[in-house]
C-alpha cells in the first residue's frame, strides 16, 4: 500500500511541471483529447484536432470559392502581424502536401512598411524589416518589402482599374485543374528551383524627399480616422502596383473575420455602403486585372492567436497609427472597442455581423464592364456612389452644408458642377477659400473619399500621380462639357 | 520588486507577458534562483496560493507602466486580450478563479488591432 501510495506521489510531482487543468474537459470533437482551446460557446478543442481544424477550414476557403486556378500567382499581403502571419504559414502547408493535396498556386510575399507614417524610427524599421526577412527567407518564397514612401514615385496607371484578361476566366476551374495536372507530368523539379531563383528582395530605398513628403502628407491630416484610411488606400495602392509589375493576379489579405466585423460597422460609419460587399467580401474585384482575396475571413481573431502562439507561428509585432491610442481615438478604434466588448458578453456578435457581410451585394453595374476610369472613385477604386438623384441624403446634406457656409464664389462654378450630377456645390462654397484644386479633387471621389480629403489641410501633400491622374480626369471631363452640345446621346 | 521575492519559494510562475500596446514584445520570464538576485524586470510572485484575480491586481500594481486601461478593464483583462495558461484556454481552467500552480506558464495575447 504504501509503495502504491509513494508512487502515486513521485507521479503528481512529474505532473507538476504539465499541470492538468483544473476543470479538464474532453474535446468535442474526438472526445478524447483534453480541451485547450473554447472556439464557440461551447465547443472545446484539443490540440491536434484544432490543428487539424484549423487547416481544414483554410483549404476549405480556397476550395469552396475556386477563384485561384493553379500555377496563378498569388501575391500573400503580409503585414507582420498573426493573422497574416498565420495565412502565410498556412499556404506553406500548403504547397507542403503531397501531390493530389497541394495547393497549386504559386505564391510571392509582399511587406509594406508604413512605418514613416506611423512616426517609426529608422532603426525601429530597419529591426522590424530584418526580423521579416528572416521570415520570408526561410519560407523560399519570393518577396517585396516596399517602403510606404515610394507612393511618390507611383505612376498614374495604378489609379486605372485594368480590364480583367478574359483568358483565365474562360476555362471552368474544372477544366484548368485538368490541364494542370496534364501539364504537371512534364514538369520537374527544375520549373521550383528556377521559382525560388526569382528571389528579389526590393531594397528598401527611399530618398529623403520622399520621406519628408510623406510626413507632410499625413500631419496635414487632421483626423486619426482620415489618417488610417489614407494609410489603407495608398497601402492598396503600392499592393496593386507591385501585383501588377510582376505579373500576380490575385493579392492574399489576412484579414479575420473579426476584423471584417469591425471593418462593415466603421466603414458604414465612414460612409463607405456603397462599397462594402467590395470592402469585405471573399473577393475583391475592383482592380480589373487583379484581385483582392481574403481567406483568412473565417477565423476568428482568438482562433489565429491560439494558433500561433501553440504551433509557433513566427510573426513580428510593429506598431501601427492606432497603437497605444485610447479607445475613442478613431472611428476605426472606436468601432473596434465596440465590436470586442460586445463580444465579451454576447459570443455571437462577431459571427453574426460578418454573416450580413456575407449576404451584401452592389446593385453598381459589374466591375468589369464599367472600365472607363471616371466612373471610378479616384481614390478607393469604387464605383463613384455621388451620382445620386436630388431626393437623396446625399443631396440633403451637401444643401445643408452650402447653406451653412458663406457663399463667396460665383454661381457660375457651381452650376458647372450641378450640370455634371456630382456633386454640386459639394467644392464650390465650402473649401472656396482653399486651393482650386481641393474642390474639383472632391468631385472625382466617392462619398466617403470625400470626408477623408476634406479632413485634410493641403490637397497638394497628396503624392503626384494621384494628383497628375486628378488633372487629367478634370480636364476630361471639361473638355466634355464643351462638346457635350455637340455629342449623341447616350441612350437612357 | 525586491520585496517580492518569496522566502518559501513554493511557487513560480513563468509569465511572459506579450503586450504589444506596450510597444514592445515585453517577456518577463522570472526563473527562481536563491543564489542569483533577480533581473530588474523579472515578476517575482510571493508565495502563496494566488488565483488569476490577484495576479492581474499585481501585474497592474507592479508592470504596467502607463495606460492600465489599455491591458485591464475592471479586475479582469480588456476583452480582445487572449489569455492562454500552459497554451489552454483559460476559459476552460476558471478564467479569474484558477489558482496559480507552480512552474504555470500564463501568456496574454492581444487580439486587438494596432497593439
Amino acid at each position: 500500500m504504501c509503495q502504491v501510495e509513494e508512487d502515486y506521489n513521485g507521479l503528481e510531482c512529474k505532473q507538476e511541471k504539465i499541470p492538468v487543468p483544473t476543470l479538464s474537459r474532453k474535446c468535442m470533437k474526438c472526445k478524447e483529447g483534453t480541451a485547450v482551446l473554447i472556439i464557440r460557446v461551447s465547443d472545446a478543442f484539443c490540440r491536434s484536432c484544432f490543428k487539424e481544424y484549423f487547416i481544414h477550414k483554410f483549404r476549405a476557403m480556397l476550395g469552396k470559392n475556386r477563384v485561384i486556378f493553379p500555377q496563378e500567382k498569388v501575391l500573400l499581403a503580409v503585414s507582420g502581424g498573426a493573422a497574416s502571419c498565420s495565412m502565410l504559414a498556412q499556404v506553406q502547408e500548403g504547397l507542403s502536401r503531397d501531390a493530389p493535396k497541394r495547393l497549386r498556386f504559386m505564391p510571392g510575399i509582399i511587406y509594406i512598411d508604413d512605418g514613416g507614417a506611423c512616426g517609426r524610427s529608422s532603426e525601429e524599421r530597419q529591426r522590424s524589416v530584418d526580423q521579416l526577412k528572416s521570415i520570408f527567407t526561410e519560407t523560399g518564397f519570393p518577396y517585396f518589402i516596399v517602403p510606404l514612401e515610394q507612393v511618390f514615385s507611383l505612376p498614374t496607371s495604378v489609379l486605372v482599374p485594368g480590364t480583367s484578361d478574359p483568358d483565365p476566366s474562360n476555362p471552368s476551374y474544372k477544366q484548368a485543374v485538368d490541364q494542370y495536372i496534364k501539364e504537371k507530368q512534364n514538369l520537374t523539379e527544375e520549373e521550383a528551383a528556377s521559382a525560388v531563383a526569382q528571389l528579389r528582395i526590393e531594397e528598401s530605398v527611399c530618398s529623403p524627399e520622399h520621406k519628408l513628403a510623406l510626413e507632410r502628407l499625413f500631419s496635414s491630416l487632421n483626423t486619426l480616422t482620415a489618417k488610417e484610411d489614407m494609410l489603407h488606400t495608398l497601402r492598396q495602392h503600392l499592393i496593386l502596383h507591385v501585383a501588377r509589375e510582376n505579373g500576380y493576379s490575385k493579392v492574399m489579405m489576412g484579414d479575420s473575420c473579426s476584423r471584417l466585423a469591425v471593418k462593415l460597422l466603421s466603414n458604414i460609419a465612414l460612409g463607405r455602403g456603397a462599397a462594402l460587399a467590395s470592402d469585405t467580401g471573399f473577393s475583391d474585384p475592383r482592380y480589373g486585372d487583379v484581385v483582392i482575396v481574403r481567406p483568412m475571413r473565417d477565423y476568428s481573431s482568438k482562433e489565429i492567436a491560439a494558433y500561433s502562439r501553440m504551433f509557433h507561428v513566427p510573426s513580428v509585432f510593429i506598431s501601427g497609427l492606432d497603437t497605444k491610442t485610447h479607445d475613442k481615438a478613431s472611428i476605426q478604434r472606436l468601432t473596434e472597442s465596440f465590436v470586442t466588448n460586445l463580444q465579451a458578453d454576447f459570443p455571437s456578435t462577431v459571427s453574426t455581423i460578418y454573416r450580413t457581410s456575407e449576404k451584401l451585394h452592389t446593385v453598381m453595374p459589374s466591375q468589369g464592364q464599367t472600365t472607363e476610369p471616371a466612373s471610378k472613385c479616384l481614390l478607393c477604386l469604387c464605383a463613384l456612389d455621388t451620382n445620386v438623384d436630388k431626393a437623396s441624403a446625399f443631396h440633403a446634406t451637401l444643401v445643408s452644408e452650402q447653406l451653412s457656409q458663406i457663399k463667396l464664389q460665383d454661381t457660375s462654378h457651381d452650376a458647372r458642377h450641378c450640370a455634371e450630377g456630382q456633386g454640386c456645390g459639394s467644392g464650390g462654397c465650402c473649401s472656396s477659400n482653399r486651393s482650386p484644386e481641393h474642390q474639383d479633387l472632391k468631385t472625382l471621389l466617392c462619398y466617403s473619399c470625400r470626408l477623408t480629403v476634406k479632413d485634410m489641410g493641403a490637397v497638394d501633400a497628396l503624392p503626384p500621380y494621384i494628383i497628375t491622374e486628378a488633372e487629367k480626369r478634370q480636364k476630361r471631363s471639361r473638355m466634355k462639357m464643351e462638346i457635350s452640345e455637340f455629342l449623341l446621346e447616350d441612350e437612357d | 520588486m525586491n520585496d517580492f521575492i518569496p522566502s518559501h519559494p513554493k511557487i513560480v510562475v513563468i509569465m511572459m507577458i506579450i503586450m504589444k500596446r506596450e510597444r514592445k514584445r515585453r517577456e518577463l520570464a522570472s526563473h527562481y534562483a536563491t543564489q542569483t538576485p533577480p533581473p530588474s524586470h523579472a515578476g517575482f510572485i510571493p508565495a502563496c496560493t494566488w488565483d488569476m484575480k490577484q495576479l492581474l491586481a499585481w501585474i497592474r500594481g507592479n508592470i504596467l507602466k502607463e495606460r492600465p486601461e489599455l491591458f485591464m478593464q475592471g479586475d479582469t483583462v480588456r476583452p480582445g486580450i487572449l489569455v492562454l495558461i500552459n497554451d489552454a484556454d483559460w476559459e476552460l481552467m476558471g478564467e479569474l478563479e484558477y489558482q496559480l500552480q507552480d512552474q504555470d506558464n500564463v501568456v496574454f495575447i492581444s487580439t486587438l488591432h494596432g497593439g
